[in-house]
């Protein structure tokens, strides 16, 4: 499924809630996680981690990967971490009114 | 640049370095995907494709990564700026090391035109835009009492006026007059005693200038009242004689006279009324049998005055215009006719006669710079369509286009700066130069400085060059910049586009240059005229000394005059000294005393119509000696005359001719029916574009002063005249000093001195702007030559013969120039009006000088085309087929 717009940085800030990532792990992770329902358009994927850090949520380091390659790895921020929190609960709340809505049997309360 | 770990923590996220290294990042991520397809049994080839293909298109998510990073704002925004601004001033030396022929041309030329737009500015700063030294400048003014009638005009005043001027008027809270001619007070200096310029002056002259003292204070009314015998001294005085000692105020200053006390000291800049003025003392200091400035019709003074805070000018002068009638009304003896009165606000008064010159010469400067940019502007287009392909690889590695521009703009910024400083070094000293050759012609040249408003003027004009001749190739160069392989068909394709842009930028430089030709030409042609100008006597071979005989030691008129045959007697038993004479003052620098005169039996003149002329007392040689043509009439004889002579303006004026003059007789200046002995030839005075003003000359044997000017004719070069001549001075008198001493072909120069200035300065700027000029066309031809050497060695082996090449060579060359010197032309003789109040005897639309100025320019053209025409003949064939 195509990503609805927005929500793909939200995946990454989560993807890194654990510690340090490399743009390819969140890819990866993101697939994993969603069992390939969601598939992350790689060429989005990039400029996401940059407004990310460009916004002061997440800051990058480059090093060296698990196969001993140069690699640019990201981590969330303090504020990374309370918007992480705000997004989250916010995408709860509003997928559960598109539930409710969605789950409505009849017609009352128009 | 990698910020340093701790850097990065400290400073709060968001700042710091990305955008880099995405292609790495990328990289990684296809290869990382890649690699797992392996893993999962794929080829090596096939997984990468396939990886690639994943990803999507590198170029746009790279691209999208940039843009991305180049949003973002406040102190990240500036980090980033000043890194790649570093990078770009590092990469812009760089540059400009590499090619140092290019890089010392362009300075060279920026130097130049930013140097002397410099020291033009500084010029005009001080002497026209820097507030003068008096509080409220628009409120203080120069006063004349106004004659009306045929002989109107400005009048001077007398003492009695002044006081019921003051008196009367209302729109005055100060009025004092002045003057400078009476002759400095004389200060023993050990050894040769010393003529100091001195300005003598009324109570209300220092109220009205209102510059309040440095040290101690200036000369106001009650300080007269109590004691007259004070002076003040300028700064400059100050510090020469005094040493600057502070405990100055109080002492006395001997001088001839006896001793004056030092009031005060005035602060620097303060050099009202002449710049050489070095005192200022009362009038009243001066004695009676001097100068009876007590009686009202003494009319030599200048005034004054500053017009009151609630008051406007334009109400001032009709205020005093009533004044002015009342008092004629009320004496009608001495101030009929006197009815109104001319104000002029001092800054007017001061500079009003240099602005317009002076302006010219900052437009033409301006121009020459504008010329210096094209021809720097056009260096640049040269050197950056050889880095085409440069600019093209970069672009293809993603460069934008911004990025470019703004590296190029880096370089021409660059060399504005250094071009700039080497300019401030440059116009400082021209600035001292200038100052020096025309400290006398310009006023207020005291003010003019390099200080922090024209550095800070110099530093703006740097940058502001900077910008203005890099915008043009920058813009241009970084336009044509496409990326893909740069091959020679497309090189010539940019060429042409090129080349018309360069054809272009020589066409305003003509254009330009030309303004500038004819501007320089037609003033030196005034010039010229204005050198032609017959003086009216020999000015070679003549010097010229001023004194007043000291009444110290001389009583009577016969004292002075026995005192001044004495040293004629002297002087002309000097070798070398053909004869010797004198007269009050010398004709170019003194105007002698104004008198009214009458044909008896006229009727008799309106009050304040009277018909004036200027009188000279000489001595009974002083025609032949200055070689003044007698042309009616008898030569003075031995005896003292009662006759006059006057002058063939005069005799014309009052008698219609020379000859009927001759035996006629004036009413004048008091005395009736004196018979005119003879006429002699017009004497130009100050100003040689003035005709000869009507002049009687009067026996001083008959009418003694003791001022003389004394005329020396030398078979040699007079200025060896001067030491003999103070040498046969001490022998009769050692303590009589000489207020001045001179040649009298100096005198005469200095007449026309302003004018000369003037002319050379503008015709300096003018061949400078040409030779720029001529050296873009140069440039340009040379270059575009070397760039079409191919096609020239096609068209020799197509059997092109050298004449051939050389006429399509030149033809290119003279392509922009003959519409830029039509242009030029044109625009010259519409600015031209400007110039006319200027011009003595010459058209504004003189056509020689136009048709030289197109010729001169289209000659120099051909010629700055004819070399590179030549090396293009000399082109192999073979050669330059082979070249790309």
């Amino acid at each position: 499924m195509e990503l609805v717009q927005g929500t793909l940085d939200v995946l990454v800030l989560k993807a890194l809630q654990w510690g340090p990532c490399h743009g390819y792990a969140v890819s990866r992770w993101i697939k994993a996680t969603t069992r390939d329902v969601l598939s992350v358009e790689e060429g989005a994927l990039y400029p996401a981690l940059h407004r990310l850090q460009r916004k002061g949520l997440v800051e990058s380091e480059w090093g060296v990967s698990e196969n001993n390659r140069r690699a640019k790895f990201y981590q969330l921020t303090p504020r990374g971490r309370r918007a992480l929190e705000a997004e989250a609960a916010t995408w709860s709340e509003y997928a559960r009114a598109v539930e409710q809505v969605l789950g409505a049997t009849g017609p009352e309360g128009r | 640049m990698e910020l340093p770990r701790g850097f990065r923590r400290a400073v709060p996220p968001g700042l710091g370095r990305y955008g880099d290294g995405v292609d790495d990042e990328i990289r990684f991520h296809i290869e990382s995907r890649a690699a797992e397809l392996v893993a999962e049994g794929m080829s090596e080839e096939d997984a990468r494709l396939r990886a690639q293909a994943e990803f999507g298109d590198r170029e746009r998510a790279a691209r999208a990564v940039r843009r991305e990073s180049k949003r973002g704002g406040g102190a990240m925004a500036v980090v980033r700026w000043m890194t790649e601004g570093g990078r770009d001033a590092a990469l812009a030396v760089r540059q400009l090391r590499r090619n140092p022929g290019f890089a010392l041309a362009a300075l060279a030329t920026l130097a130049l035109g930013i140097g002397g737009t410099t020291a033009v500015f500084s010029v005009v700063d001080g002497v026209l835009i820097r507030p003068l030294p008096y509080p409220d400048e628009s409120r203080v003014a120069r006063i004349w009492p106004v004659a009306a009638g045929a002989e109107g005009g400005r009048r001077a005043w007398s003492v009695p006026d002044l006081e019921d001027w003051r008196a009367r008027s209302r729109s005055l809270s100060a009025l004092g007059i002045y003057t400078t001619s009476l002759g400095g007070l004389v200060v023993p200096g050990g050894g040769v005693p010393e003529e100091v310029p001195t300005a003598y002056v009324t109570a209300g002259f220092f109220e009205a200038l209102g510059t309040p003292a440095a040290l101690g204070r200036t000369l106001p009314p009650e300080a007269e009242e109590a004691d007259p015998r004070v002076v003040v001294l300028s700064h400059g005085y100050w510090t020469r004689r005094f040493g600057s000692d502070e405990a100055v105020v109080g002492r006395a200053l001997d001088t001839e006279d006896g001793a004056y006390v030092i009031a005060g000291v005035m602060p620097p800049g303060f050099a009202f009324p002449e710049e050489e003025t070095e005192l200022w003392t009362f009038l009243s200091n001066v004695a009676q049998e001097s100068v009876p400035w007590r009686l009202r019709q003494v009319r030599v003074f200048d005034g004054v005055g500053r017009i009151r805070p609630d008051t406007d000018p334009a109400t001032a002068v009709v205020e005093l215009t009533g004044v002015a009638r009342a008092l004629a009304t009320d004496l009608p003896d001495t101030n009929a006719g006197i009815t109104s009165v001319e104000l002029r606000p001092i800054r007017e008064a001061l500079v009003g006669d240099v602005r317009l010159p002076l302006l010219l010469i900052a437009g033409a400067v301006g121009l020459t710079l504008l010329i210096a940019c094209v021809n720097v502007a056009n260096l640049l287009l040269a050197r950056g369509t050889a880095r085409g392909r440069e600019f093209a690889l970069r672009a293809a590695l993603g460069a934008g286009r911004g990025r470019m521009a703004r590296q190029l703009l880096a370089e021409s910024l660059l060399l504005g700066v250094v071009g700039g400083g080497l300019g401030i070094v440059l116009g400082t000293a021209m600035v001292h130069t200038l100052v020096r050759v025309a400290g006398d012609l310009l006023p207020r040249t005291s003010a003019v400085a390099i200080d922090g408003r024209v550095l800070a003027f110099a530093v703006l004009l740097s940058l502001f060059t900077g910008l203005l001749f890099g915008l043009l190739p920058a813009s241009h160069l970084t336009r044509t910049g496409a990326p893909g392989p740069a091959s020679g068909a497309r090189d010539a394709a940019a060429g042409s586009e090129s080349g018309r842009l360069r054809d272009a930028l020589v066409f305003a430089e003509i254009t330009l240059a030309v303004v500038l030709l004819v501007g320089g030409g037609l003033l030196m042609r005034s010039f010229a005229q204005l050198r032609s100008v017959d003086p009216g006597f020999d000015t070679e071979g003549l010097l010229v000394a001023e004194m007043i005989v000291s009444d110290a030691r001389h009583e009577s008129g016969e004292d002075y005059l026995s005192f001044r045959d004495r040293l004629l007697e002297a002087l002309e038993a000097l070798p070398g000294v053909t004869a010797a004479s004198t007269a009050k003052e010398f004709p170019t620098r003194g105007m002698g005393e104004v008198w009214t005169w009458a044909v008896p039996g006229d009727p008799p003149a309106l009050p304040g119509e009277e018909r004036r002329a200027h009188a000279l007392h000489v001595h009974r040689d002083f025609f032949r000696v200055m070689g003044i043509p007698l042309v009616r009439g008898v030569p003075p004889g031995d005896a003292p005359e009662r006759s006059l002579v006057v002058n063939e303006r005069l005799a014309r004026d009052a008698f219609g001719s020379a000859e009927a003059a001759v035996g006629s007789t004036l009413d004048v200046g008091g005395a009736a029916g004196v018979p005119i002995r003879a006429v002699v030839g017009d004497v130009r005075h100050a100003d040689p574009a003035s005709p000869a003003p009507p002049m009687i000359y009067v026996d001083d044997r008959v009418n003694t002063r003791r001022v003389f000017a004394f005329v020396v004719r030398t078979s040699g070069d007079p200025l060896t005249l001067v030491a003999p001549f103070r040498q046969a001075l001490v022998g009769l008198d050692p303590l009589q000093p000489v207020r001045s001493i001179y040649t009298a072909r100096s005198a005469y120069a200095d007449a026309v001195a302003q004018p000369r200035f003037f002319a050379l300065l503008m015709t300096l700027f003018a061949t400078g702007s040409a030779v720029l000029a001529a050296l873009g066309i140069y440039g340009v031809i040379a270059y575009s030559v070397r760039r079409r050497t191919r096609e020239i060695g096609v068209r020799i082996a197509l059997g092109a013969d050298a004449g051939q090449v050389r006429r399509m060579v030149v033809a290119a060359a003279l392509r922009p120039v003959v519409p830029g010197v039509l242009l030029g032309l044109a625009g010259a003789g519409a600015l031209s009006s400007l110039l006319s109040s200027l011009l003595f005897e010459v058209r504004r639309l003189d056509p020689l000088t136009y048709a030289a100025v197109a010729m001169v320019v289209m000659a120099v053209a051909a010629l700055a085309s004819w070399a590179p025409a030549r090396e293009a003949t000399r082109v192999d064939p073979q050669v330059a087929l082979r070249a790309e």
